[in-house]
């Protein structure tokens, strides 16, 4: 019984008997109404606050630019959803990624490309409108040295007009908007749906 | 400086939607003017943007700020002219902007919950987001700061 006071080993817990039948029973789907990774996600993250309960008009009002950037701004959809996992990426935001993700394979994205995203710069497999896309929006959501280099410009300009340009600016605002959101919120990622 | 692109002209749609954006924090979020502009200056220095510091700059004059508070604002941390809830917003905005390691850190979010309630907290942050993406467009397509204003 003395085990019992120390910290369990693995090797300890039985695999199969009373403990570990209760053990599924409390974690069973059947029981919590969500899957174990969904409850596990939920334990490591510890939800600070729920955005769309605290603020619903504001939340309204991010969607509103949510709309635009995906009705209006005349950026496929399949290369819009590779910006926001791009900056998704950069500024560490797991909520943006399990929600983009699956979108993503449903667009026909390939598994490789997704992959390399994080390392597009060194990966043939992005056509070259795609990087000044790329280059553009990193450099937008990074604002390193408080500005937007002249090459991402350059870049940007040769492959896309000035009102594409504007909307492609927006996105990376829109994303960078909701990032920071989650991340503040802590908001954990809705897994599990892949 | 010169100006890359009109991002009202190249996306009248698209500023329609931030606008959205904005009368939210302005009208709607509950938090005071003075601490909404003081949030939105200190953001816009930390991103670099010059066009919102001269747009806000008089904004804040004209509710009422002292040049003062104005002049420490890159070093709040340092000066005594802050309130404590002021230091917590400033502390939690900040850290929303910077998103330092990919995160805003617990001691940012244990401070502001002292002072704000749970709904505040998420306005403050759409506050943050809402300066950010100014910042991000008036940077991006480098217009020039409306300066002789004040």
């Amino acid at each position: 019984m003395e085990d019992w006071n120390h910290k369990a080993s693995f090797d300890r817990i039985p695999s199969t008997g009373p403990l570990t039948e209760d053990l599924d029973w409390i974690f069973s789907e059947e029981h919590t109404g969500q899957s174990l990774i969904q409850f596990l996600e939920k334990e490591a993250l510890h939800q600070r606050f729920d955005v769309s309960n605290t603020s619903p008009r504001g939340m309204k009002a991010m969607r509103g630019l949510s709309a635009f950037v995906r009705r209006e701004s005349g950026l496929e959809n399949s290369f819009l959803k590779l910006i926001k996992i791009r900056i998704s990426q950069i500024n560490g935001c797991a909520y943006c990624i399990a929600m983009h993700l699956p979108e993503t394979r449903t667009l026909g994205e390939t598994d490789e490309r997704l992959h390399l995203l994080t390392t597009w710069r060194e990966s043939p497999l992005f056509t070259p409108r795609e990087r000044a896309a790329l280059t553009w929006v990193e450099a937008v959501a990074r604002l390193e040295g408080g500005e937007v280099p002249d090459s991402a410009y350059e870049g940007v300009r040769r492959y896309f007009t000035e009102s594409e340009i504007t909307n492609l600016t927006f996105a990376a605002v829109e994303i960078s908007g909701w990032n920071r959101l989650m991340i503040a919120s802590r908001t954990p990622p809705q897994v599990g749906k892949a | 400086m010169h100006q890359r692109f009109d991002v009202t002209a190249t996306s009248p749609e698209g500023m329609k939607a931030m606008r959205g954006l904005a009368a939210f924090v302005r009208r709607e979020s509950g938090l005071e003017h003075s601490l909404l502009e003081l949030i939105k200056i200190r953001i816009s220095q930390i991103n670099g943007c010059a066009f919102c510091i001269a747009m806000h700059v008089p904004e804040a004059r004209n509710l009422g700020e002292t040049d003062e508070r104005l002049h420490l604002l890159t070093t709040w941390r340092e000066t005594a002219l802050f309130t404590p809830r002021e230091r917590a917003a400033l502390t939690w905005v900040e850290a929303v902007a910077r998103l330092e390691g990919g995160e805003v850190p617990d001691s940012a979010y244990e401070e502001v919950r002292r002072h704000f309630t749970e709904p505040d907290i998420t306005n403050l942050t759409f506050a943050a987001v809402e300066i950010c993406g100014w910042n991000r467009l008036m940077i991006a397509s480098r217009t020039p700061p409306q300066v002789g204003n004040a």
